[in-house]
C-alpha cells in the first residue's frame, strides 16, 4: 500500500516537474545577421542567458524561417546581402507574422529608426552596441508582448519598484532618488555583469567626462546607507565594486 | 558702401553724349561752316540770275536785287549786298563808290574768278581794305554784278552759331533728363534677364540640388552665362552625393569593426575572473574602445552634417532642467569649483534631445576642463523678447592668442603643450557649433577682459 502511494507520489513528482519544464522552455530567438564576427559574441551571450539562438547569415533565408517557423523573437540586421531588414520585415508583416522583432544596425539615423518603426519594428538599436542593452531590450519586448506590466525587477532579495522608486533588500525599503534608482537599475537588469564608471557615468549622468570626485562611489555608498540593513559575511550588499574594473550586482548564486 | 550700376551708365551715358554734342560742334563748326558759306554764295550768285534778264533797265534790276530778301540765304545779307550794273549806275551813294572802284580797277587786279555754278562766278577782292564777293554772269563777264561784304557772310554764319549755342542751354537739362531716363531703362532691361536666371537660383538649396536647373534665358547671349550655373549645379550635387556616401559608408564600415570590439573586449572582462590582473588589462583595453567608439560617432556626427544630410528628431526641451540638472550635479562632481547660476525656470526650445543635450553638456565640460585650480563657473540662462541666452564663463590660465578666431575649429585644441594633461579630442567645440547651426542658434566664444572664457548660447524660444 505504502510503496504504491510512493510510486504514485514519485511519478507525480515527475509529471509536475516535467510540466514545469514545459510551462518554461527555453525561448526561440532569431538572429538575422551578416556579420560572423558579430554573431560570435551574440550567441554565447544569449545561450548563456537562456535563450535558444538561431543564426542565418542572409535576408531570404532569414525571411523563409520566419514564414515558416515559429520563433518567439528576432533579432534582424538591416544591412544584409540580397534581401535588406527593412525588406523581410515588410514581407514578414505583410504575410501575418507577428513575431516581435528587434532591429540592428549600424544606420542609426533618424530617417532609418522611423523607417523600422514605421515598418513594424519592435525596438531598434543602434551599433555599436552593449550585448547586456540588447538582452535588456529582447526581455522588456518580449514582456511587452506578453502584456506583463513589469513594475518590479528582482534579483535574489533585493527588488526595485519602477514606479515608486522604492528598493527592498529584504525587508528594508527605502525611497532612492532619481540618480540612485537609474544606478540601481542599469546594474540589475544585468546581473553579474561588471560595468565599467565611464559606461555607468555615461549612462545615469549623462557625461562623457571624468568627474574630480569618484561619484559613482558615493552614490552606491548612499545607497547602501538609506537600505540601512546590518550585514553578515554571507548576505553581503549586492553591488560590488571590482577595483580596476568596475562595479556590479551581484546575484545569490555568483561568486 | 558698393557703387551704383545705374550710377555709373548714367555717368558714362553722360560723358558719351556730352562728347557727342562737343564733337558734333567742332565738325559743325569746321566743315558746316564752309558748306553754309557756299550755300549763301549760292544763293547770292542765284539773285544775278534772277534778276539778270532785268539789266537792260539799270532801275529795274536794281529793284529785283534789291528784292533778293525773297530769295533764302541772302536775305539776311540785305544791307550787305551791293549791285552794279554794266553801265557803272549805282544803286547808293556808298555803292556808287564801290562800283567806281570796280570800274577803275582794271578785271586783272581781281582774284581768280571760281565757279559758283554753271552760270555765275565769283572773285574776291578787297575795296576799302575790306575784302568783298563778287558774282558776275559767266556768259556776261562785263554785264551787272552782285557785291556781297565777305564779313557779313562771317557774323551771318558767326550768329547762327551763337543760336545754336543758345539752344543748347535749353536743351541741357533735357538732354541731362533723358539720359537718366536711358540710364535706368538700359539697366533695368539689360538686368531683367540676369534677374530672371537670379530668381531660379535662388530656388537652389542643398536638397534639390540633384534637378536640373532647367534655367532657360530668352536671349541667346546669356546662354554661356547660364550653362555656367548648371554646370557649377551640377559639381556641387555630385560634391555632396559624395560627401553623403562616404558618411554612409564610413559609418558602416566603421560601426562593424568597432562593435566586434567591444562585443568580444565585453565577453573577455566577464569571462576572466573577478578583479584579476588580466580583467583589470582587459578593462583598460575597452576604456580606449570606448574612446574610439566616441571619437568615431563624433566625427561620423561631423560628417553629415558636411553631407547636408542631417535630420532632426525635433521635440520639446526644457532648457531650464537641462541646466539645472547640469547646475544639481556639478558641486558633486566638482567640489573645488564653485558654481553660480542664475537660470530662469521654463525656457523651452524645440530642438534634437539628443543633441542639444550633447551640445551643453559639451561646452559645460569644457568649462570645467579649462579652469584654474579652485576656479568658478557661471550658469546664466535668461529670455529677452522670446529669445533665449545661455551664457557659460569660467576663468582659465593661458588662453592662447587664437582662441576667439580658432575655437570652433575642428580638433583645435588651444595651447598644444597642454595636451595631453587635459582629456580631449578637440571635436567639442566644432561640433557643439555645428550642432547650434542646424538648429539656428548663435554660438560665440569671446575672451573677456578678465582673462575669462565666455559662451553665449542664443536662440529662438518655444513659447510654452
Amino acid at each position: 500500500m505504502h510503496g504504491g502511494i510512493e510510486v504514485s507520489l514519485c511519478l507525480a513528482t515527475v509529471v509536475v516537474s516535467n510540466l514545469r519544464s514545459m510551462t518554461n522552455p527555453p525561448l526561440n530567438v532569431l538572429l538575422i545577421e551578416d556579420e560572423i564576427k558579430i554573431a560570435e559574441f551574440v550567441i554565447p551571450e544569449l545561450t548563456a542567458t537562456g535563450f535558444h539562438v538561431t543564426h542565418l547569415s542572409n535576408g531570404e533565408e532569414g525571411l523563409a524561417a520566419i514564414l515558416n517557423s515559429a520563433f518567439d523573437l528576432v533579432i534582424l540586421d538591416v544591412m544584409l546581402p540580397g534581401l535588406d531588414g527593412f525588406e523581410v520585415l515588410r514581407n514578414a508583416r505583410q504575410m501575418g507574422r507577428q513575431t516581435p522583432v528587434i532591429m540592428l544596425s549600424a544606420r542609426s539615423e533618424l530617417p532609418d529608426r522611423l523607417e523600422g518603426f514605421s515598418i513594424g519594428a519592435d525596438d531598434y538599436l543602434p551599433k555599436p552596441f552593449f550585448v547586456e542593452e540588447l538582452i535588456a531590450r529582447i526581455r522588456a519586448v518580449l514582456a511587452r508582448k506578453r502584456g506583463d506590466v513589469q513594475n518590479e525587477i528582482s534579483v535574489s532579495d533585493f527588488t526595485i519598484n519602477k514606479v515608486s522608486h522604492q528598493a527592498n533588500w529584504g525587508g528594508f525599503k527605502a525611497k532612492l532618488s532619481q540618480r540612485e534608482f537609474t544606478l540601481v537599475e542599469y546594474l540589475i537588469r544585468s546581473p553579474n555583469h561588471i560595468f565599467s564608471r565611464a559606461q555607468i557615468l555615461k549612462h545615469v549622468w549623462g557625461i562623457e567626462f571624468n568627474p574630480e570626485t569618484n561619484v559613482v562611489d558615493v552614490c552606491i555608498q548612499r545607497i547602501r546607507k538609506k537600505l540601512n540593513r546590518q550585514t553578515t559575511g554571507t548576505q553581503k550588499f549586492p553591488i560590488d565594486t571590482v577595483r580596476g574594473v568596475g562595479y556590479r550586482f551581484k546575484s545569490d548564486n555568483e561568486s | 558702401m558698393k557703387k551704383s550700376f545705374r550710377l555709373h551708365l548714367f555717368v558714362r551715358l553722360f560723358i558719351g553724349i556730352a562728347v557727342v554734342i562737343l564733337a558734333n560742334r567742332i565738325i559743325a563748326q569746321q566743315f558746316l561752316g564752309e558748306n553754309l558759306k557756299e550755300k549763301i554764295k549760292t544763293s547770292v550768285a542765284q539773285v544775278l540770275v534772277q534778276c539778270e534778264p532785268k539789266s537792260a533797265s539799270e532801275l529795274e534790276f536794281t529793284r529785283c536785287a534789291l528784292d533778293a530778301r525773297t530769295l533764302a540765304y541772302a536775305s539776311s545779307l540785305n544791307n550787305s549786298v551791293s549791285v552794279c550794273t554794266s553801265k557803272f549806275h549805282p544803286s547808293s551813294i556808298s555803292t556808287k563808290s564801290l562800283c567806281e572802284q570796280l570800274r577803275l580797277n582794271p578785271a586783272t587786279r581781281y582774284t581768280q574768278w571760281v565757279a559758283v555754278d554753271h552760270l555765275t562766278d565769283v572773285s574776291q577782292k578787297s575795296i576799302n581794305q575790306e575784302p568783298w564777293l563778287i558774282f558776275r554772269l559767266h556768259n556776261n563777264p562785263e554785264g551787272p554784278k552782285v557785291l556781297v561784304r565777305q564779313a557779313s557772310i562771317d557774323t551771318m554764319v558767326k550768329n547762327l552759331w551763337a543760336l545754336r549755342d543758345q539752344m543748347l542751354i535749353y536743351v541741357f537739362p533735357t538732354i541731362l533728363l533723358m539720359g537718366l531716363l536711358v540710364a535706368l531703362f538700359l539697366t533695368y532691361a539689360a538686368l531683367r534677364p540676369v534677374r530672371t536666371i537670379e530668381k531660379s537660383l535662388t530656388q537652389l538649396s542643398s536638397k534639390n540640388l540633384d534637378t536640373p536647373l532647367n534655367l532657360n534665358s530668352e536671349f541667346k547671349e546669356f546662354e554661356s552665362f547660364v550653362a555656367v550655373f548648371e554646370q557649377l549645379r551640377n559639381r556641387l550635387a555630385q560634391s555632396f552625393t559624395q560627401a553623403r556616401r562616404f558618411a554612409a559608408d564610413a559609418s558602416h564600415e566603421l560601426r562593424t569593426p568597432l562593435t566586434i570590439l567591444r562585443g568580444h573586449s565585453e565577453r573577455l572582462i566577464a569571462d576572466l575572473p573577478v578583479g584579476s590582473d588580466l580583467q583589470v588589462r582587459m578593462r583598460s583595453i575597452g576604456e580606449e574602445i570606448e574612446r574610439l567608439i566616441a571619437i568615431t560617432e563624433k566625427l561620423l556626427l561631423l560628417s553629415q552634417v558636411d553631407a547636408n544630410s542631417i535630420q532632426l528628431d525635433r521635440q520639446k526641451l526644457s532648457l531650464s532642467q537641462l541646466v539645472e540638472d547640469i547646475f544639481a550635479d556639478a558641486e558633486m562632481f566638482h567640489p573645488s569649483l564653485v558654481i553660480h547660476q542664475e537660470i530662469l525656470a521654463n525656457v523651452n526650445f524645440l530642438g534634437d534631445a539628443s543633441l542639444i543635450s550633447q551640445l551643453i553638456h559639451n561646452l559645460y565640460s569644457n568649462a570645467v576642463k579649462y579652469n584654474t585650480a579652485q576656479g568658478w563657473i557661471k550658469l546664466a540662462l535668461s529670455t529677452q523678447d522670446n529669445r533665449f541666452t545661455l551664457k557659460i564663463e569660467n576663468p582659465c590660465d593661458n588662453i592662447p592668442a587664437d582662441f576667439q578666431a580658432k575655437a570652433f575649429d575642428r580638433f583645435y585644441r588651444g595651447d598644444t603643450a597642454r595636451g595631453r594633461t587635459v582629456d580631449g579630442t578637440g571635436l567639442g567645440l566644432s561640433i557643439c557649433k555645428e550642432i547650434a547651426n542646424i538648429h539656428q542658434v548663435s554660438l560665440q566664444a569671446l575672451v573677456t577682459d578678465t582673462n575669462t572664457v565666455l559662451m553665449t548660447l542664443e536662440g529662438k524660444c518655444l513659447s510654452a
